[in-house]
């Protein structure tokens, strides 16, 4: 079975969720918990890692939502990389391109916050 | 009336005169010889029965009030709480004001305890009669078998009635009464001179009340008076008293009244008034002798004047009365004969007519005549003369006058032309004829003037409405002519299909309307709307409708969604003019011969599948299309086998009335079709049901518009379908396995070359779909699968999704984001595909339709 759970990573101001292939329902809770641990370490940015994510449906894109509105009101930048073209049509349809900074990988990731 | 000289009047008035001072004389006679003491008894004995009289007509009256108190809804409340003792009190109150009389008022209970009075703290300590309250013991309701009475406690009187309160128990309303100040008002009036006076007296004798303050004699018998009702007259104090006794009976109650004068005072009254009848009768003969003559010339001049001012006052009531009948129609005929029936009240003729300018010829003619032939009206010089001057013509004498056309009119004497206006311009004469000569006064030419003019009033009237009746009736003609236009003059040729269709507007222009279009793959749309009301508001929506619909079949693939799209498109135009309109679509797809139908307040159709059995209405519904913007319409599907008949009607059949209001009705009307043997081709359907529709109607003109739509399926076989792909799934409800629907479609879309950003679209919406079968159509129960059939035909994937229905969707689609969890599926779905549908099949269950379509966009 493909793997449904997402991980985190801590890199100074900046912590990375890493999503799995299937970025569904499932991964409500690893990703909740993968962010509730970066938000404690006082993170100033969140870089959501869709590299090696292939499969967004509507419940995982829900997820993100949620996740982006959380990080914003508690005053986080996000990034996100690591999208297919496909995908980034999504989150423009459903809003989210407006609401964090999509660049194209974690070096870019990382290139960004450097500037700020 | 004749009308008498005035010589003759006055002497009938002086015989008149004569006879009436013989006749005052004759009384006065008579009352000199009666006795100065009968005429004091007689005098007294009236004004006793009077006062007796006005005592017990009071006593009603109070009686009456208190009855009228007692039935007020705030005194039938319980009064048991403040609110409404005090609405209680207001009432009261106003009832104690309006009468002195009344000293309190109380309510009491079935009980005889003391609910309420007012004022509150006058009231005496009074309980209702041991007799009364045994009556009502329990509380039961005995109203109507105590009467209102009087009754006296410790010296004050009351008036009492019962009434059952809402409580559903008997209580007593009372008045508690003043009776010195009741009787001061009944009698304060009566002018008793010096000596007179009054008393009244209680049946037990007690003194009630006393006009004037001298002692009443103890000499008065009075102990008998009540029995017989009748005054009794008598003389005490050694003769120098009169005295009347008379019983006035009230309710219960008997009071004596006792009416005394002295004797020489009663004396010089009576000499008084025959002193002045004689002085009255003299008087009268020396005016009648002294003014007689100038008096009786006065009231023949003025009487004169009077019929003179009287028959004026009836000339113009009469062209009033004339003005209002005549201008009570707007038909121009109507308006004519009007006139002319009416102008026989205001100038008495032998023959008239009226005649008009024809305005293109600028010649006479007779447009309306009462009492002749009128053959040689309009050749009459005299006429044409009223034409020249615009004045009125008076021919007394037409033997001689020159302006007489002798060849014309040989049968009138005399004759009246007046000329008639529209808006200051001439428009006719007005002839009126007479067979004697010098018939006509100039009385009657002043009245003839003033009706011309109210005439000419009620013609221009009736001219301006011909001229609008014909304009809008111009205008429903060319609104029947486009909206003709728009309806399908022929039926579109299908092979497979036999279609006939007839309409029965009921006035100019209809509000139904029906049309055909044809879709991509060979499919026919057959559209059939009612726009409700008539007219040309309806007409011209039903214009609209058409033109939306072509527009929307050219979009949309299903006829849910083209409902659903003319709905929200016209919605807001709709609401504006205050118009809906229903509307039945229905999608016929050759190939598979399956029928896809949609409705939106239509009656539903009828449908034999098969040759032979029975017709079943199809049932699909839904709000007619302008009422609301939450209505999402849904689809049925049925297969239309060879030899199948269908019917669509609109309302204007099924409840088309007969003469006797009787309609046609579902029940004639499904036992008609059931009626068609086997083989009833789509035409001999039609006929039988018009057939029988006429029939029903027989004299009776049909209130609405009718159409009606047969179909008919051909055995001709179905062109071959366009090469197709189809691929059919069957996955189980558990989530993940959605992943294997979009590798399927993955592989399908390109094997016809969708461009891979569109695959990836595709791989979303099939995903979305599946799991939206799973999770909420089959409620992620494993053992009902989802179905998902996906089609690929030349540069279009059809695919459909379909659950178990182990819950139905609701067609509403829910806002992303928001409680519903479909939201962001059915978000991406809308907004990726080229049409989506969300259907109820027909045995159960939900599908979901999607068509994308390879056109090279993205």
């Amino acid at each position: 079975m493909p793997s449904i759970d997402a991980d985190y990573r801590l890199e100074g101001r900046m912590g990375y969720i890493d999503f799995p292939r299937d970025v569904t329902a499932q991964t409500r809770e690893t990703a909740y918990r993968a962010y509730n641990t970066l938000a404690m370490a006082k993170v100033e940015f969140v870089a959501l890692n869709f590299v090696n994510s292939d499969y967004l449906n509507s419940a995982g894109i829900g997820l993100v939502i949620s996740l982006v509105d959380d990080a914003i009101q508690a005053d986080r930048k996000v990034l996100c990389y690591g999208l297919s073209t496909h995908y980034r049509k999504l989150f423009g349809m459903v809003g989210l391109a407006e609401r964090l900074v999509l660049v194209e990988n974690e070096e870019a990731a990382r290139e960004k916050i450097e500037d700020n | 009336m004749r009308r008498l000289p005035n010589n003759q009047l006055a002497l009938i008035t002086g015989i008149v005169l004569i006879l009436m001072i013989g006749v005052i004389t004759l009384v006065a006679w008579q009352v000199i010889n009666r006795s100065v003491e009968d005429q004091f008894r007689a005098s007294e004995s009236q004004l006793a029965t009077s006062l007796a009289q006005q005592t017990q007509a009071s006593f009603n009256a109070l009686a009456s009030d208190l009855i009228a108190l007692s039935s007020q809804p705030d005194i039938l409340a319980s009064g048991n709480t403040n609110a409404a003792q005090a609405a209680a009190f207001e009432l009261l109150a106003a009832q104690a004001n309006e009468q002195p009389a009344i000293r309190s008022i109380a309510r009491f209970d079935h009980q005889s305890s003391l609910r309420y009075a007012w004022p509150a703290t006058d009231f005496v300590d009074y309980r209702i009669p041991r007799e009364l309250v045994v009556l009502t013991e329990g509380g039961q309701e005995v109203a109507a078998e105590i009467p209102t009475q009087v009754i006296e406690v410790q010296g004050t009187t009351f008036l009492l009635t019962a009434f059952d309160a809402r409580s559903r128990n008997t209580e007593y309303l009372v008045f508690e009464l003043d009776l010195e100040r009741f009787f001061t008002d009944l009698f304060g009036f009566v002018d008793l001179g010096n000596s007179g006076q009054i008393w009244v007296l209680s049946d037990t004798q007690e003194l009630l009340y006393q006009a004037n303050d001298r002692s009443m004699s103890d000499q008065l018998e009075v102990a008998d008076v009540a029995v017989n009702g009748e005054p009794i007259v008598q003389t005490y104090d050694d003769g120098e008293r009169q005295a009347v006794v008379i019983a006035a009976n009230a309710l219960n109650s008997t009071y004596l009244l006792l009416l005394s004068r002295d004797a020489d005072e009663a004396q010089t009254i009576v000499q008084g008034d025959l002193l002045l009848i004689f002085a009255l009768s003299s008087a009268s003969m020396l005016i009648v002798v002294v003014l007689g003559s100038t008096f009786l010339r006065r009231i023949a001049g003025e009487r004169e004047q009077r019929v003179a001012a009287q028959e004026r006052r009836e000339s113009v009531r009469g062209l009033l009365e004339v003005s209002r009948g005549i201008n009570s129609s707007l038909e121009l005929n109507v308006v004519l004969e009007r006139i002319l029936a009416a102008l026989e009240q205001i100038v008495p003729h032998d023959s008239a007519s009226v005649l008009l300018i024809d305005q293109r010829e600028h010649e006479l003619y007779i447009a309306a005549q009462r009492g002749s032939n009128g053959n040689d009206i309009p050749q009459a010089i005299a006429a044409r003369e009223v034409m020249m001057r615009d004045a009125p013509v008076l021919i007394n004498n037409t033997t001689t006058d020159q302006r007489w056309d002798s060849l014309a009119g040989r049968h009138i004497a005399s004759w009246i032309g007046l000329p008639l206006h529209v808006r200051s311009e001439m428009v006719g004469v007005l002839n009126i004829d007479s067979r004697t000569a010098n018939h006509f006064s100039e009385e009657d030419i002043e009245l003839a003037m003033a009706f011309a003019d109210q005439a000419s009033v009620a013609i221009q009237n009736a001219s301006l409405h011909e001229v609008r009746v014909k304009q809008i009736e111009q205008e429903l003609r060319i609104a029947r002519g486009i909206q003709e236009s728009l309806l399908p003059t022929t039926a579109p040729d299908i092979p497979q299909l036999e279609i006939v269709s007839h309409t029965i507007p009921a006035q100019e222009v209809s509000g139904d309307y029906h049309q055909y279009f044809t879709m991509p793959n060979n499919r026919l749309c057959i559209a059939i709307g009612d726009v409700q009301g008539k007219g040309i508001p309806a007409a011209l929506m039903t214009a609209v409708i058409s033109t939306a619909l072509r527009d929307e079949t050219g979009r949309y693939t299903s006829p849910s969604e083209i409902l659903g799209a003319l709905n929200q498109r016209l919605l807001e135009r709709m609401k504006r003019n205050n118009l809906n309109s229903a509307l039945q679509t229905l999608i016929f797809d050759p190939y598979t011969r399956q029928i896809t139908i949609a409705n939106g307040g239509m009656i539903q159709p009828y449908v034999r599948l098969g040759r032979t059995g029975t017709f079943d209405f199809v049932s699909v519904g839904g709000y007619p299309l302008g009422i609301s913007d939450k209505m999402n319409y849904r689809s049925t599907q049925l297969t239309f086998e060879v030899g199948s008949l269908m019917v669509m009607c609109s309302d204007g059949l099924i409840e088309a009335q007969d003469a006797n209001g009787e309609f046609f009705g579902f029940e004639r009307f499904e036992e008609l079709l059931n009626g068609f043997p086997p083989y009833t081709t789509a035409q001999q359907a039609m006929d039988r049901i018009l057939e029988a529709f006429r029939q029903h109607l027989g004299e009776a003109v049909p209130q609405d518009d009718t159409t009606l739509i047969v179909v008919r399926s051909l055995a001709t076989e179905a062109p071959e379908r366009p090469t197709q792909t189809t691929i059919n799934l069957s996955l189980p409800s558990h989530l993940g396995f959605e992943r294997i629907a979009r590798r399927t479609v993955e592989a399908l879309a390109d094997v016809i070359e969708f461009p891979p950003e569109k695959i990836e679209d595709i791989k979303t919406v099939v995903a979305e779909a599946c799991m939206n079968a799973i999770e909420h159509g089959n409620e992620a129960d494993p053992s009902h699968n989802v179905n998902i059939q996906m089609t690929a035909i030349e540069n279009r994937l059809e695919i459909r999704v379909r659950d178990s229905g182990q819950k139905t969707l609701s067609p509403e689609f829910p806002e992303p984001g928001k409680g519903d969890m479909r939201g962001w599926g059915l978000f991406f779905m809308q907004n990726l595909v080229d049409n989506l549908e969300v259907n109820q099949l027909p045995h159960g269950g939900n599908e979901v339709f999607m068509v994308i379509e390879n056109n090279g966009t993205i």
